[in-house]
């Protein structure tokens, strides 16, 4: 056990004593800090020219009105942000219509003169004389047309992302479509000859749609018994934060596991390389150089989850939303982040032995990866149903479990205690067996050098007596 | 325990290649011992066997008296032959990592004494990237010999050094054989082999080719040569005991001793023909019994 301790003790203080690891402890919050506010930055880095917005609107009749309620729309947000004409600095929202104009089409009399006049805003679009077109289809207020295709608002445009147009206009005009399609239903409406709103009755009818007296949509936690045996109110709960704790917890696992155990793939390596390997053994079992190192690796991660965490409580404190985090969290969060530092540190160990240099290594590392990055992809699906049946079996394959079941615990409060404590047994047996074949890797892959061992020649190695 | 080190008919295979074949072997305690061979003779694989760091498939190696005991032994120093040291840590850190490593719990004034002894004392606080190869084979030296082990295995440590570095730990080798360790020194330098170790051991592809203790050696396997001229007649060189070949150099005769041939039963052999007036014995160097050696096996593989 003493040396496991000094080679986990000289392991910790190589990983944590140098600049490359007070980098990465500040870089990984900056960065974090960067991608999150850039999209915010970048909002004032707009182009501040005025752009065009054709919208053919075929409906019958008076049309929908899009364009004069869209040009009251724009006057009355100008007038709320007290801007009455953006420029170059101002910095304005997603979906904002403060630098749109917009142009009214005539409709055209049939299909084919309709498609021949998109063409035509096609073309336009094309040479930047406009930024986009939309087309109101004829059937577009019909209580129930025959044909959706007819009934449809359709965005044209030659972008893949324009914010201000989607969420400005396209989202808007869906909206004016549905307000007129109700007029024609509305029996207070009987008297008028097109059964439409007015643009002001629309722009006023968005305004109060818009606007609330009360708070607004409110989420609870359930409600509960409390100690006498009365119905008390479930806790208010900071709607924002929900969703971000699960993937916060497990994106800094992700990353501690990342910054904590690649290091030791390329430790290894070096060591290889500069026959340390050979001194080492010479004075400790491969077990113990292992276990040293792995220990030291938890250690430094632990150290990076600690800042990383504490951190983001002081954030949670200073927003006042510390209260809506569970005290249970932090208990699984460290269960689940020094299991995956164990599990993926000592398969990143394994092939570090196995490998002569950092280009056998990125090959064979690529199952690792893989096996490591791929439940990310399923958080989403896991974080909107924790307790359903992709989230519960994905969240039992051993290799997946720190990050998913982490995310199950922080997404759903009232999961069964269990099934946590399942996971972190498998995760617990699996990693013995990691630890196991890494270390018959280890014991033959440390003293080894030349080409990178096919798999047959790593089972032998595996399996072999000495 | 007379003996360090025991080997028992130990082989050690690397897939198809036999690097060390049925090799039998004792290293007496508090000896120095040479183990000589050529390049790829199976001279590191053996050391690697005795520290441990590969099992035998075959045989048995015993260390220290102990056969079964897996891991490397605290009592056990080696410097390997390449040098392996963490470029990134201070000369005095790594020292006392490596000795806390062999047990000792506060390593440091003994890791300070070995430092300035070795005029190493400026450099404890430098990193290892900054020394110099001498320097770097020095720390390394004390690496393996700081814990005061009972057998030390030096694998090539006058790699590197300048003749009064080479000879502070020469100086610092005969140290340690006296107060008690047992060295194994691994070298292609004879000279140094000759001049420094009580018994040599020669091996050459996987194999014990000879070993014994210096005079052993040279009475086994020297092949002196007498130059020898009688007072009054030429010497009669078809009866002459332990001389595999003569040759006539005119007034001498020069006469190439056999291996094991007595050069004083030649002597007294020769007094029977007549009155000697010159009787010059050459010895064998190291260099020269390792050449033949080496060579006797080389033809004789080739012939089997």
């Amino acid at each position: 056990m003493n040396k496991i301790l000094v080679i986990a003790v000289r392991e910790f203080r190589a990983a944590v004593m140098n600049k490359a690891f007070l980098i990465s402890l500040i870089m990984m919050p900056v960065m974090i800090l960067i991608s999150t506010s850039a999209s915010h930055v970048a909002q004032g880095w707009k182009n501040p020219k005025v752009r065009s917005i054709a919208i053919m609107d075929r409906t019958p009749g008076k049309g929908v009105d899009a364009v004069p309620t869209l040009e009251l729309l724009r006057e009355k947000e100008a007038g709320q942000a007290g801007v009455k004409e953006a420029g170059p600095g101002s910095v304005l929202m997603p979906g904002s219509l403060s630098l749109l104009k917009f142009e009214p089409v005539r409709p055209p009399t049939g299909e084919k003169e309709a498609l021949q006049a998109r063409y035509e805003l096609g073309r336009r679009v094309a040479t930047g004389e406009l930024a986009a077109f939309f087309d109101i289809g004829p059937a577009a207020v019909e209580a129930q047309p025959t044909d959706p295709e007819k009934a449809a608002v359709t965005y044209y445009t030659d972008r893949a992302l324009d914010k201000d147009v989607l969420l400005g206009v396209g989202v808007k005009l869906i909206t004016l479509v549905q307000l007129q399609r109700s007029a024609a239903q509305n029996p207070l409406l009987l008297m008028r000859k097109d059964r439409r709103y007015t643009p002001e009755e629309m722009v006023t009818l968005l305004d109060a749609a818009g606007k609330s007296t009360g708070k607004g949509l409110v989420q609870r936690d359930l409600p509960a018994l409390d100690e006498s045996g009365q119905v008390v109110e479930g806790r208010e709960v900071q709607s924002g934060l929900r969703p971000l704790v699960p993937i916060f917890a497990t994106i800094i696992l992700f990353m501690v596991v990342l910054i904590g155990a690649s290091p030791q793939l390329q430790g290894v390596i070096e060591e290889k390389m500069n026959r340390i390997g050979e001194v080492l053994l010479g004075s400790a079992q491969p077990f113990q150089i292992l276990a040293g190192k792995l220990l030291g690796m938890t250690a430094t991660g632990l150290v990076l989850s600690m800042v990383y965490l504490g951190g983001g409580l002081m954030a949670a404190r200073h927003w006042n939303l510390a209260g809506d985090l569970r005290w249970d969290l932090p208990l699984w969060f460290v269960v689940f982040q020094v299991l995956a530092l164990l599990l993926y540190g000592s398969l990143f160990v394994a092939v570090g032995s196995a490998c002569s240099d950092m280009k056998q290594a990125q090959t064979m590392l690529m199952p690792v990866s893989l096996s490591f990055s791929l439940p990310l992809m399923f958080l989403l699906p896991v974080m909107e149903d924790p307790t359903g049946t992709l989230a519960r079996v994905a969240s039992f394959v051993p290799l997946a479990t720190p990050t998913l079941m982490l995310c199950r615990v922080a997404a759903a409060p009232n999961l069964p205690l269990w099934e946590p404590l399942l996971g972190a047994v498998l995760v617990l047996l699996t990693t013995v067996a990691a630890i196991w074949v890494a270390g018959r890797i280890f014991r033959i892959g440390y003293l080894t050098t030349g080409k990178a061992p096919s798999l047959l020649e790593l089972s032998r190695w595996i399996f072999s007596r000495s | 325990m007379t003996h360090a080190v025991v080997l028992t008919r130990a082989t050690k295979r690397f897939g198809r290649k036999v690097a060390v074949d049925r090799l039998d072997l004792s290293v007496r305690c508090g000896t120095i011992t040479g183990f000589l061979g050529p390049n790829g003779s199976g001279k590191t694989t053996t050391l690697r066997l005795i520290t441990r760091l590969y099992e035998p498939e075959e045989g048995t190696v015993e260390v220290l008296g102990s056969v079964r005991e897996k891991c490397a032994s605290d009592r056990v120093g080696y410097l390997p032959e390449e040098r392996g040291l963490y470029r990134s840590m201070k000369v005095l850190d790594l020292l006392c990592f490596f000795a806390r490593l062999k047990g000792v719990r506060s390593p440091e004034a003994s890791v300070r004494v070995w430092l300035e002894r070795l005029d190493l004392a400026d450099a404890a606080g430098l990193k290892v990237e900054a020394l110099s190869k001498g320097m770097a084979q020095r720390v390394q030296f004390i690496g393996a010999v700081a814990h005061r082990p009972e057998l030390v295995i030096l694998d090539e440590p006058f790699s590197g050094l300048d003749p009064v570095h080479a000879a502070q730990i020469s100086d610092a080798i005969r140290e340690l054989k006296a107060g008690g360790s047992t060295i194994i020194l691994s070298t292609h330098d004879m000279d140094v082999a000759e001049r420094m170790c009580d018994s040599l051991v020669l091996i050459h592809q996987g194999r014990k080719v000879l070993d014994g203790t210096w005079a052993e050696v040279r009475s086994r396997h020297g092949r002196g040569t007498v130059r020898a001229r009688l007072g009054d007649r030429p010497i009669d060189t078809s009866r002459l005991p332990g001389v595999e070949r003569c040759a006539d150099l005119g007034a001498e005769t020069a006469m190439v001793m056999a291996p094991g041939g007595d050069s004083q039963e030649l002597l007294r052999a020769l007094q029977q023909q007549g009155p000697i007036a010159r009787f010059d014995l050459g010895e064998s160097s190291l260099r020269e019994i390792f050449l033949e050696q080496v060579g006797a096996t080389r033809m004789e593989d080739a012939a089997a």
